[in-house]
């Protein structure tokens, strides 16, 4: 007896040691999200709230950096919460706003309409940004399903230890600052950003094979717009007014169907520029993609007064609690303009920066001599479909820099932050094709020329206004179907075709790389 | 189901589970129907091929059986009446009967073999050979799905219907009993080998649970763990950044590439067989050994009888001893006595016989010529050494090294060395490439890229490369300890609070520096594809 008694204290103890060590490990491992791409903290720190909202905003960062619940409370009394995060996703929206009601019922929900674009699942490091925030329920377990790409495996999600036991090698100090006590980064789910950087060079859309929105997209804006009718909840959709990712109009006339058949209120800041008084000069801090916080607050005012005055939402200011809460909340929201402006007043910048001296030229290649000869580091891999332009040939996910040198100074440059994480998708536009590049490592790849007009050929002779049979000539009919797209693929790249009526209108060179 | 994915640790937890609480008698119909699962969850159209080969073989060793009841009756009751010529004529009947049979089921299974493994390779050789004729029809590839461990469950069966045949194993009567014998699921994925008369001796028996038991097979399990994933996963980044660009990867990245993969193939397959083991003795099962620190092998000849134990005794038994006394071997022999003398006429069925079994696992191994290359290469550096036996052997006279540490470490190293750039026809895959990788360690070597960071460039960063060291410097230390006895053994004895860290620290190691889940690619174990 006494033997056993000894022999179930013994595994008893080294179960407990094995489960405190493994529960430890887990919190030292798992990104903190404090220090750096703190967009992965939002969707958690509305779980430390006071849980009695009138307006819910949900969606990408088109809604996290774009509205101000301060603001709304500040000069209309509605108190106000955003659960955004990067690149939501509408099914993910959907089981936010599911999770949400666990908690409250608000008066009003506010969906971002850009998610639509998407179909499936995307990037595993936006679903984590989103989903692991989100406490445990029957919501997160179905918006994990729902999410998941082909790599990510669930059980990762139940035991993230599995998923980051390699981030070991790239501990800091942050993680055992903040192992159990994450600083707060939002103001009610706002990401605040005070620098400005002026819209300029904003590039058109590529053409599409297809512009209707997708059925899983479809579905779950059906399920949305029940959930909100069923607890008595006006939706209301928004196209928040960021210049890129383009915002086609054929997708337009798709959301205002949508909202007229269902009776939903619609608005698109995009065409409210003037009411809003939004100026992409001085009101976006990353060249259009996003407000900063004074594009921001002219927003949220326009859209507070609709709440207001349309919605009904109520004033709430004379409500002492609350009140009280809200005033705490502007003095951490001030608080973060100021050391903002601070840092950048240190760092020599002004708020009023238009980011002019990055252009192409210097921005690419800077303080090289000229007539330098440029050769990639790296041999350039050519076993994949190949574009060649006035003898430069270019293969996809080869060094930029060589070929930029080569081409010239491009008609036009944009670049965009890809939101929450570092580096810039960056595009630029010749007279006839336009050259996407990636950041890698040390310096920026190709990863896609898209044909302009008709007066180039890929290396096989086929150009925009060629018929489908020519391209079946040359390539064969061994090809893929993609967003109703031709795509033949050879090595990591792709050769992908819009074919309208028979005949091609649209010809682009795609890495693979980035598809994974 | 891989050995390392998630499910599969769920699978096992969940077989052990039920496998003990399960009554004793129904342990083995349990693993029966376990193994079927695994094999269904691989593919369920491989189990239309696993099924033919164990009811055909089943079905043969029965009727075999049967004939060879019949003589012994027959013999029996005319034990009187008989001749020796009587006899021995009868004999040679019913041998005759058994011969067909099993011709008929070697034909049958190494044929399914054949189309699904090496249709294609043959596909392509009739093509070269049709475009060199100048011919332009040409044959289209097959799209055939290679069942999960064919090779070695194939091999396993056919193993029993000779040894059936040959009489040293009596034919299982019970079909259920036999179709676990061939997939019994630890070693489906990669073997090893066993032979029926070593694994029937566990498999069917009840197996009580014993603590002791099923702690060192779950330790040995989380050692194969180890050396899977904390080594062998992580130095596949380096080797296939290595392989995968030729151009770039040259000279002495050549040489880095060739004993990463030394390495992570002998860390993935005797992991994987770790496993394989250690599940098996979990259960109460024994499984034959494939390993014996193979790396400590002095010559090439050594290290055969070392690595892969089970399919080098499977080929000398099957194949090596059936061809060297063969009649149409004995008579090239007595030619050869008799046109080049005694001397080559006695090597030249060994030479030939050699020469079969090394081609044969070299096809074994996989469909191209690279394989091919790489079995003949080592028949070649095998039949040398051994021509040269006589020159060691004054060598070891005249200055009396034999024995002597540093002659014995440079013996090992020689060896290592020399398997590793065999090794190299199975990494590039290619026989021209292989050969010209090879030249490019001697004419384009560079030792800067030991010292100027370019070895970081392989995809492995600082830290991998401090884990891949102390990994491999435990697992030398491991295969060390192993020389004085059983490691395990000698962990039993310490302390339970010791016992408790050293197993609680190989868990750790395997769960923080494996090289698994999401950013790494789930890696097969190489010899899955064999």
């Amino acid at each position: 007896m006494k033997r056993r008694i000894k022999s179930m204290i013994k595994w008893t103890v080294s179960g407990a040691l094995v489960a405190a060590g493994l529960f430890f490990l887990q919190k030292l491992l798992v990104p903190k999200y404090a220090a750096d791409v703190v967009e992965g903290a939002l969707i958690a720190e509305y779980y430390r709230e006071e849980k009695d909202h009138d307006v819910i905003f949900i969606g990408d960062c088109e809604v996290y950096e774009n509205f101000s619940p301060q603001l709304l409370w500040d000069e209309y009394g509605i108190n106000s919460y955003i659960r955004g995060s990067a690149q939501q996703l509408i099914w993910q929206s959907y089981y936010l706003l599911e999770d949400t009601l666990r908690y409250e019922t608000p008066q009003v929900v506010v969906f971002n309409v850009l998610s639509m674009e998407y179909d499936t699942p995307q990037k595993e490091a936006y679903n984590r940004m989103t989903l692991e925030g989100m406490e445990w329920s029957k919501s997160k377990h179905e918006a994990i399903l729902a999410s998941m790409t082909e790599k990510e495996n669930y059980t990762d999600y139940v035991f993230p230890i599995l998923r980051y036991h390699s981030r070991w090698s790239e501990l800091s100090g942050a993680d055992i600052d903040y192992m159990f006590d994450t600083p707060k980064v939002s103001h009610n789910g706002y990401y605040m950003r005070v620098d400005v950087k002026a819209a300029e060079h904003i590039p058109e859309g590529k053409p599409l094979a297809d512009y209707g929105f997708g059925e899983n997209a479809y579905l779950y804006l059906d399920k949305l717009t029940k959930l909100c009718k069923v607890n008595n909840i006006e939706l209301i959709l928004v196209k928040a007014p960021s210049l890129y990712p383009y915002w086609y109009d054929e997708w337009e006339e798709q959301i205002e169907a949508y909202a007229k058949e269902n009776d939903l209120v619609y608005i698109n800041f995009l065409e409210l520029t003037q009411e809003t008084g939004v100026d992409f000069q001085t009101d976006t801090y990353d060249g259009g993609l996003h407000m900063n916080l004074s594009g921001a607050e002219k927003i949220s005012r326009y859209l507070g007064e609709f709440l207001s005055e349309e919605a009904g939402v109520p004033d709430r200011r004379g409500e002492s609690g609350l009140s009280a809460s809200w005033d705490e909340k502007r003095a951490w929201y001030e608080k973060d303009r100021r050391e903002q402006l601070l840092a950048m007043a240190e760092k020599g910048a002004q708020p009023e920066d238009t980011g002019e001296s990055e252009t192409p030229q210097e921005a690419v290649l800077p303080g090289e001599p000229e007539g330098m000869e440029y050769t990639d580091k790296k041999p350039v891999n050519y076993k994949g479909y190949t574009f060649t332009y006035q003898g430069i040939r270019i293969a996809m996910d080869m060094e930029a820099q060589s070929v930029l040198k080569r081409l010239g100074e491009a008609d036009s440059y944009f670049e965009a932050a890809s939101c929450a994480f570092d580096g810039l998708d960056k595009k630029y536009t010749y007279e006839s094709f336009e050259l996407d590049t990636y950041p890698g490592e040390d310096t920026d790849h190709i990863s896609a020329v898209l044909f302009r007009d008709d007066s180039v050929t890929t290396e096989e002779g086929i150009g925009i206004g060629d018929s489908q049979g020519d391209v079946f000539e040359v390539y064969g009919e061994d090809f893929l179907t993609e967003n109703g797209m031709i795509v033949y693929r050879k090595d990591d790249m792709k050769l992908c075709f819009i074919i309208t009526d028979e005949v091609v209108s649209s010809i682009e060179y795609r890495t693979t790389v980035l598809d994974e | 189901m891989l050995f390392t994915s998630y499910e599969f640790v769920a699978f096992l937890f969940l077989v052990l589970v039920l496998y003990y609480v399960l009554p004793g008698k129904f342990q083995w119909q349990f693993l029966l129907f376990a193994g079927y699962l695994f094999y269904f969850a691989a593919g369920p159209t491989y189990l239309l091929y696993i099924l033919t080969t164990t009811v055909t073989v089943w079905f043969a060793a029965c009727r075999m059986e049967k004939v060879r009841e019949r003589q012994t009756e027959y013999l029996k009751e005319h034990k009187d009446k008989l001749g020796k010529e009587e006899k021995k004529s009868y004999k040679a009947k019913m041998k005759s009967k058994l011969w067909r049979w099993l011709l008929l089921m070697l034909l049958f299974n190494l044929g399914i073999l054949a189309v699904v493994k090496y249709s294609n390779f043959a596909i392509v050789n009739i093509n070269r050979i049709i475009s060199a004729a100048g011919g332009e029809r040409t044959l289209s590839l097959r799209n055939l799905v290679l069942p999960m461990g064919i090779s070695f469950y194939t091999f396993q069966a056919l193993g029993y219907l000779i040894d059936v045949y040959r009489g040293t194993v009596k034919a299982e009567k019970n079909l259920f009993r036999f179709a676990l014998f061939v997939s019994f699921f630890p070693q489906l994925v990669q073997g090893p080998i066993s032979r029926f008369g070593d694994l029937s001796a566990t498999l069917f028996k009840s197996h009580p649970f014993q603590a002791r038991t099923v702690c060192f097979g779950l330790e040995r399990v989380l050692w194969g763990y180890f050396k899977k994933l904390v080594i062998a996963d992580r130095m596949l980044v380096g080797v296939n950044t290595i392989i995968g660009d030729t151009d770039t990867y040259r000279g002495a990245y050549v040489f880095v590439g060739m004993m990463f993969y030394a390495l992570e193939l002998y860390a993935d397959f005797t992991g994987g067989i770790d496993i394989t083991i250690g599940v098996a003795e979990a259960m109460g099962i024994r499984v034959t050994e494939n390993f014996n620190r193979p790396f400590f092998s002095k010559s090439i000849k050594e290290y055969w009888r070392r690595w892969h134990i089970t399919m080098g005794t499977w080929f000398t038994d099957y194949i090596f001893y059936p061809i060297s006394v063969c009649r149409p071997m004995l008579k090239v022999s007595k030619f050869a006595r008799a046109h080049f003398g005694e001397q080559i006429g006695k090597r030249v069925p060994v030479y030939l016989s050699s020469f079969a079994v090394w081609l044969a696992t070299g096809i074994w191994h996989g469909a191209g010529w690279n394989f091919v290359a790489w079995g003949l290469g080592n028949w070649i550096i095998i039949m040398i050494s051994q021509e040269f036996e006589p020159l060691y052997e004054k060598f070891h006279g005249r200055f009396r090294v034999e024995g002597k540490t540093p002659w014995k470490m440079f013996q090992i190293l020689r060896t290592i060395l020399l398997m590793s750039c065999l090794r190299m026809f199975d990494c590039y895959r290619d026989v021209p490439l292989t050969f010209r990788m090879f030249g490019s360690m001697f004419t384009r070597w560079d030792m800067s890229i030991f010292r100027d960071g370019s070895m970081y460039g392989l995809g492995l960063s600082g830290p991998d490369y401090m884990v891949l060291l102390a990994g491999t410097v435990l697992m030398i230390a491991v295969s060390c300890i192993q020389r004085k006895g059983k490691v395990r053994e000698m962990i039993a004895e310490k302390p339970y609070p010791v016992r408790f860290v050293i197993w609680y620290g190989l868990f750790l190691a395997v769960l923080l520096l494996g090289a698994y889940g999401a950013g790494y690619d789930a890696s097969q174990f190489i010899y899955n594809q064999f």
